[in-house]
């Protein structure tokens, strides 16, 4: 009993008392240093084309002429002339359709503004040009102008079509049920905003179709044929063309930044890191709508093989940027680690937009060559401390 | 072979078997320990020469009856205030262990005993606010050490004539600090760190002593131990060495009436020895330390002079090593102690409490309520 209760008060305390370096300090004062590390000359490259416009999760509209025109097509699936009732398939009078467009975020600055939504040729695709798409955006063509008030920040909105209105449904046999449409922004004053996208999940643009089949079953009579999009994008006046000279960050083309540094021998074993920070500036403010953000994520390359860089997807760093911003930090002390740990790593940066095809904003930032500051990272270390002394 | 089991697991618990730790202790090597059982304590230390339940003196064991074994446990209540704040902490500890006797038939005794040669446990929290990108940020710095330096010591004592004892010892210090410090941000962007360390210590140490009672109611004692050097590794490498001092003590216990006792005491370190060492390993340094001691006994019955009596003592001292330029920190302690004994003396409970003020100049200082506890088995024979 004795010897239990020896061993169960014997490692007990409760040490903790106030002090201050160097006097309770051992060692001396705690010291920390600050140093830059500068992305190596010519080693920094934007390439482009690393995702496809269909992982789009917005779409773009605009009619700023900083941002550009830009308008919206839309391709839904294929409606069908007939719904099946049993084993055969039964035709249809259409009730009313509706068109449900998704509000993602508006330039909350200007006040109402109106979506046109025009009907286009079924063969139109997401290789359809802008002005191809304009051409077709007349009066005739026009479904519905969708007024979007200034108190609606976001939210679906729909569009009813009942009665003669049904008529700008019809489909030729060459449409093969299929509707297509392009939308267009048009406002008192120039401003943009995002629609839902299909790649938005909840935000996808549907088409849905109440009919009264042709079926002696009253049960089964009203039914509705929703089809949601399967192709949409933003299309633009004007791409952007990248500045070879730049490190372009998303975009049209889904660019991403890939850099190299040298990390210091000096940092590898005898310091702790304690923050570290990639610093960009760019080349300009970003341009967006008011209150827009994005995120940029930095990830460590694995193997270097220029564009085609493997990068370890387990660790980001990530941070975000706003309109009019004109440089960029990202906190990345987690991949500092990965380069400190192994000496073997690979030290490149890759740098991307979180939602490529899915932003106004695009980040161009100075490189090497662009006679601006390049990137680099701030490194806060605290070198090896003689811990243990007297 | 009950005790020696205690022992042996006590030895094995031997990072928390360690002295009360203190501000004090966070320089230098540390807190230097006292080795002296509860009933030293009790007459703030002042019998502790006199004393074979106490490691301070070889030659004491002479004075022991019958084999015993003694333990010491102690809580610690303490203040401390320094120009950051204040801070009350507590802590648990088995600063003294202790197993020996007289050889049966033969003027002969020795005893193994264990006890904290100096003891550097603390945790010290400071806030202050650093700016390593030019921006202020508010800050938590931790920096704390839990272990100290254990003294292991192998000591005999001959009784050649019934009024000399003469004994010698051989020391053994070892232990470990394992410190570290930490920083914590208020900018959650900057890293918490943690760094940690282990320091380790080895030295060597020999003592001799005598206690000489000219009469029945006089005893002397003097001791001299010498402390080699201290070989010091830092997480495995060599980290150089510390010069540890000599000790001379002396100590006499005069019965003046027939159940009371004064008792006296002084020591003295060469504790400078050390500065060299210290300073190479980034302290401030070590000064030479006195330490006096005087305390009397009251018995309530002298046939069992071990049952109830009541021990009162003073101590001064000074430490070794110092927070900040300026003053010697030093330390003046009041103490008082008792005792019973049961199972027909063969098992024993001292009690002693302490309180203890350590200062260096205004800015720092500190109080402590230290309540020990020492148990001993097997009884001893006392002076009386």
């Amino acid at each position: 009993m004795l010897l239990g209760a020896v061993l169960l008060l014997g490692c007990t305390e409760q040490l903790v008392t106030p002090g201050s370096c160097p006097t309770h300090c051992p060692g001396g004062n705690p010291e920390y240093r600050d140093t830059v590390i500068t992305v190596l000359p010519l080693s920094d490259s934007s390439f482009t084309g690393y995702s496809a416009h269909t992982s789009a999760t917005s779409l773009l509209l605009s009619n700023r002429a900083d941002l550009g025109e830009s308008d919206v097509l839309i391709r839904f699936a294929t409606r069908g002339d007939s719904v099946l009732a049993g084993d055969s398939l039964k035709p249809f009078t259409i009730d009313s359709v509706v068109v449900s467009l998704v509000l993602q975020q508006r330039d909350t600055t200007v006040g109402d503004f109106f979506l046109d939504v025009y009907r286009l040729p079924s063969l139109f695709d997401t290789l359809s040009s802008f002005e191809q798409i304009r051409e077709e955006m007349v009066p005739d063509n026009l479904l519905r102008s969708l007024l979007i008030p200034a108190a609606a920040r976001e939210g679906s909105f729909d569009m009813l079509f009942e009665g003669e209105e049904l008529d700008k449904f019809a489909y030729a046999p060459a449409d093969s049920t299929r509707l297509v449409l392009g939308v267009r922004l048009r406002s008192s004053a120039p401003t943009a905003l995002y629609l839902g996208a299909l790649a938005s999940g909840t935000g996808t643009p549907l088409y849905r179709t109440y009919v009264q089949a042709e079926i002696g079953d009253t049960t089964l009579r009203e039914q509705t044929l929703q089809r949601s999009a399967v192709e949409n994008r933003t299309v633009r006046e004007h791409e952007l063309v990248e500045d070879p000279d730049l490190l372009t960050v998303g975009g049209d083309h889904s660019a991403r930044a890939l850099m190299r540094f040298e990390f210091p021998q000096y940092l590898r074993d005898s310091a702790t890191i304690v923050r570290a920070t990639l610093e960009l500036d760019a080349s300009g403010p970003l341009l967006g709508i008011a209150g827009d953000s994005a995120r940029l994520d930095v990830r460590s390359m694995v193997a270097d093989f220029g564009a085609k860089s493997v990068v370890n997807t387990n660790f980001v760093a990530s941070d975000w940027v706003f309109s009019g911003d004109q440089s960029a930090q990202v906190e990345m002390t987690v991949l500092m680690a990965l380069w400190q740990n192994n000496g073997l790593a690979v030290q490149g940066l890759r740098l991307q937009h979180s939602i490529e095809h899915s932003s106004f904003l695009t980040p161009m930032f100075h490189s090497t060559r662009s006679g601006g500051t390049p990137p680099r990272i701030r490194i806060t270390y605290r070198p090896l401390r003689g811990l243990g002394g007297f | 072979m009950r005790p020696i089991m205690l022992f042996g697991a006590l030895m094995s618990c031997a990072v928390s078997l360690t002295a009360q730790s203190s501000q004090f202790g966070v320089r230098g090597i540390g807190l230097p320990g006292r080795g002296l059982s509860v009933y030293s304590l009790g007459t703030g230390g002042s019998m502790g020469l006199l004393d074979g339940r106490s490691s301070t003196n070889p030659a004491a064991l002479g004075l022991m009856g019958a084999g015993t074994f003694v333990f010491t446990s102690t809580q610690a209540w303490r203040n401390s205030a320094n120009p950051t704040g204040e801070g009350s902490t507590r802590e648990h500890r088995f600063p003294h262990l202790l197993v020996g006797g007289p050889v049966p038939g033969a003027p002969f005794a020795g005893a193994l005993s264990y006890s904290s040669y100096a003891a550097r446990d603390h945790i010290i929290a400071s806030p202050g606010v650093d700016s390593p990108r030019g921006v202020p940020i508010d800050v938590v710095d931790s920096i704390g050490s839990t272990g100290g330096i254990n003294d292991l010591r192998l000591a005999a004592a001959w009784t050649p004539l019934e009024q000399l004892s003469i004994g010698a010892g051989v020391h053994f210090l070892t232990g470990s600090n394992r410190l570290f410090v930490s920083r914590s941000w208020a900018d959650s962007t900057y890293l918490p760190l943690r760094q940690e360390s282990e320091v380790t210590y080895n030295g060597f140490g020999v003592s001799a002593g005598l206690v000489f009672s000219p009469t029945s109611r006089l005893h002397l004692a003097a001791s001299i131990r010498h402390d080699g050097s201290l070989d010091v590794r830092r997480d495995s490498a060599s980290f150089g060495k510390v010069d540890l001092p000599t000790t001379l003590s002396a100590a006499g216990r005069l019965r003046v009436a027939n159940g009371i006792a004064l008792s006296a005491m002084i020591s003295t370190r060469d504790w400078s020895v050390a500065d060299q060492g210290i300073v190479a390993g980034g302290g401030l340094g070590a000064r030479n330390t006195m330490e006096a001691a005087a305390g009397i006994e009251l018995l309530k019955d002298a046939r069992r002079p071990e049952h109830l009596p009541l021990r009162l003592g003073i101590r001064h001292a000074e430490l070794p090593f110092m927070l900040g330029e300026g003053s010697q920190p030093r330390e003046l302690g009041f103490s008082l102690g008792t005792g019973f004994r049961f199972a027909r003396d063969q098992g024993g409970i001292d009690l002693a409490l302490e309180r203890i003020e350590r200062t260096q100049g205004s800015l720092y200082s500190e109080s402590a309520w230290n309540l020990s506890v020492g148990v001993s088995l097997r009884g001893i024979a006392s002076g009386f």
